[in-house]
């Protein structure tokens, strides 16, 4: 069996749900309010902290099937899995990448729903596709090798 | 006339990657792109679970090839246990066959017994795994068991010895 541990930083998902939040509100044509509106800020920490959880129970709940720990708090969500030995260990940078934009596009979705209703599902048809992304390189297996009898 | 004593050796080591590799070859052929569990799941790898139904499946198999050529093995063992085969030890087989046996076919025997107990593990491990493919594999182990006992059904031609006599 292959341990992997997969992390993902609050601090930076937040950052870039704030990033994707400002963009839109300020590109969002006519609508004054719109970047206000859309834009999550400081205040919106605690409703924030809701969709944070939520995602985290969504992801946790796909990797039930190979859950060693979870070893996550208040600064990031960490599990480790405990993966076939077929896995490709080169994979794991891109399944935090996926990971990562999941935690973003679950919130912003959620955010959306408030805020911005009309990109609400494309966001949520997002998180789908990042997670599926991320159990389709779980789920993948090394071809075997052939060990020459001696 | 003396026997002849043909000695079979099955790698393991062989058979399971024969295994690995077909069942790999499988998933990876039936894959839509979305079907990413199903396809791990015909995989059979080297995770614990997977290579002890695999050996299971061998060893179940090895033994009912036994039980077909019993007429021409010999054992003197008078216990046996329900043990799973290691994974490490390879497969013996002792034919002791008539002194008319074309041991032209001995590479067709162990190619056949090679190929009877690698598709009955793949039937079993299909019938978990991917019920669709499972038949196929069943069948083309009930082949080879013919294949096998066509092979060390074959006889080599008798030759006559011309006898010298003494002309008076």
């Amino acid at each position: 069996m292959t341990d992997v541990t997969l992390t993902v930083d609050k601090n930076k998902v937040y950052d870039e749900v704030a990033k994707t939040t400002s963009y839109t509100g300020a590109k969002m044509q006519g609508d004054d309010k719109a970047y206000e509106r859309i834009f999550t800020t400081d205040e919106d920490q605690q409703m924030l902290e809701r969709f944070w959880t939520e995602a985290s129970n969504a992801a946790t709940e796909q990797f039930k099937p190979f859950l060693e720990s979870n070893l996550s708090d208040s600064s990031c969500y960490k599990v480790q899995l405990e993966l076939s030995s077929s896995f490709e260990t080169q994979l794991q940078a891109s399944i935090e990448t996926s990971l990562f934009s999941f935690f973003v596009s679950v919130i912003v979705g959620k955010w959306y729903k408030f805020t911005n209703k009309s990109e609400t599902d494309s966001y949520g048809k997002e998180a789908v596709g990042m997670i599926e992304d991320v159990m389709q390189k779980i789920y993948f297996k090394k071809k075997p090798k052939r060990v020459i009898p001696q | 006339m003396a026997k002849k004593t043909i000695t079979i050796t099955l790698y393991m080591s062989e058979l399971i990657y024969d295994v690995q590799n077909k069942t790999y070859l499988t998933g990876r052929s039936r894959s839509t792109g979305n079907n990413h569990e199903e396809v791990a799941h015909m995989q059979a790898n080297d995770d614990d679970e997977n290579a002890n139904q695999i050996a299971r499946s061998i060893g179940n198999a090895f033994a009912n090839m036994k039980t077909q050529l019993s007429e021409f093995i010999q054992s003197a063992g008078t216990t046996a246990n329900n043990q799973l085969i290691s994974q490490t030890t390879n497969l013996s087989v002792e034919l002791v066959m008539p002194s008319n046996f074309n041991q032209a076919v001995n590479d067709t025997v162990s190619t056949a017994m090679h190929q009877y107990l690698v598709n009955c593990a793949i039937g079993d491990w299909f019938t978990i795994t991917n019920k669709n493919d499972a038949g196929d594999y069943v069948t083309l182990a009930a082949a080879n068991i013919e294949e096998i006992r066509n092979a060390i059904n074959k006889r080599v031609r008798p030759t006559r010895t011309p006898t010298v006599t003494n002309l008076p």
